[in-house]
């Protein structure tokens, strides 16, 4: 499909035509793939895939955005830049936070070596998260303790993909405060 | 494509809301800079009296700094409104930062004369924090309103976006400032003005992310 043809289906989806907004998405899809797997060697199928749904998510929240009389790939690829960039600074977090939790060294703080309190008290855990408003709560039930997929969770509560996402961000955030505070209290 | 992919895309087409395109960046920097004018000039003329700013439109170097102002207030909300198009250039951007150096180097300029004028006295510096207290109560209701404005793009890079439109509130609100309570020497301006725009900048860019963020879109649904 050509740069106008795009642009025409763009133009047809701000103006609310659903079929041509389906085609265009359909037809953005591989290529977004594409650059995203070109550029995230390293990730998997799912990573790749989640990435692909981010940038669409992202396409669908910012439609407004795109200017008719310009070329839609420019636009598009601003988009999938921007995304890929967020993606990395998480992977780069994610993998800063397991680099941490795999040191083999001893810390000069003793409490630091204490195995048996703290982060790991099921108990607490247990708690903090009976203490979550309900919809975070759902969140983590069905994603971090059940193991579902954003998807399956997105069908189990009738919430979208991103806003599952954004509950999880916010309940993990309120359960580190809440256990750190926990282990504060105990010492 | 797997079928969760194809799953979103179905949800996404079968929510669509009609999207019309926004305006070009101009056009709303335009907007934007027309009543945010209207409304400093309101909130001038209720904080000052008329002749004495008056006199100072005459002054050649007082003039060229004010439009060097308005000029850094209506490229500074261009370059942000830009910021937030995909796939846009950054040429409001150059033009935002000829327009600021520009206003420096008037305001610097003036500081030189008066220097030269009057020798040590023209360059003291006096307090002036009720030129700040103005200049922030003065940018709330431009700034709220280009914030909101601003939020309808895409945040692709919501520090510079926030830190530009600050720069362009700040900017103005100087301006009135300076109609509002004309200052005798210029090194007034470019310190304690200068460092409250620099101030305002630099905080707006640490909140730009809470201002600007794709989870917010993604949170609100953006259908």
């Amino acid at each position: 499909m050509t740069d106008d043809e795009l642009s025409q289906l763009m133009r047809a989806a701000q103006a609310g035509d659903a079929v041509a907004y389906t085609s265009l998405l359909e037809a953005i899809a591989p290529r977004i793939r594409r650059v995203v797997g070109s550029q995230r060697h390293f990730a998997g199928a799912q990573e790749v895939e989640d990435l692909v749904q981010d940038v669409l998510l992202s396409v669908h929240a910012v439609r407004a955005t795109y200017d008719p009389s310009r070329p839609f790939a420019p636009w598009l690829a601003a988009i999938v830049r921007n995304r890929l960039a967020d993606g990395a600074r998480r992977y780069a977090r994610r993998s800063s936070e397991i680099a941490v939790d795999n040191l083999d060294v001893t810390f000069a703080d003793p409490g630091a070596n204490t195995s048996e309190e703290g982060y790991g008290d099921p108990q607490a855990l247990l708690q903090a998260i009976r203490g979550l408003p309900p919809g975070q709560r759902q969140a983590v039930e069905l994603l971090k303790l059940q193991g579902m997929s954003l998807k399956e969770a997105a069908g189990a509560t009738g919430s979208s993909i991103s806003a599952l996402k954004v509950a999880t961000h916010r309940a993990m955030a309120s359960l580190r405060r809440a256990l750190v505070k926990t282990h504060d209290t105990k010492h | 494509m797997t079928p969760s992919t194809d799953d979103l895309i179905r949800q996404l087409s079968g929510d669509l809301a009609p999207a019309p395109p926004l305006r070009r960046p101009f056009l709303r920097a335009i907007a934007w800079t027309m009543g945010a004018v209207i409304y400093v000039a309101l909130a001038v003329a209720w904080m000052t009296s008329a002749g004495e700013t008056a006199n100072r439109w005459n002054e050649v170097p007082f003039t060229l700094q004010q439009l060097a102002a308005l000029a850094t207030t209506f490229t500074a909300a261009a370059a942000a409104f830009s910021m937030t198009m995909p796939g846009h250039g950054r040429t409001a951007l150059l033009a935002a930062i000829v327009a600021a150096g520009a206003w420096v180097g008037l305001v610097l300029a003036g500081c030189i004369q008066d220097w030269m004028a009057a020798g040590a006295a023209g360059i003291a510096l006096r307090s002036d924090w009720p030129c700040v207290a103005g200049m922030l109560l003065t940018g709330v209701v431009p700034g709220l309103a280009l914030a909101v404005m601003l939020r309808r793009g895409a945040p692709l890079a919501p520090r510079a976006t926030i830190a530009l439109g600050a720069l362009g509130v700040a900017s103005l609100a100087s301006l009135g400032m300076c109609l509002a309570q004309p200052h005798e020497r210029d090194i007034v301006v470019l310190v304690w003005h200068g460092a409250t725009i620099a101030a305002v900048s630099v905080l707006a860019a640490i909140a730009g992310r809470s201002i600007l963020n794709w989870q917010r879109l993604s949170a609100a649904g953006a259908t």
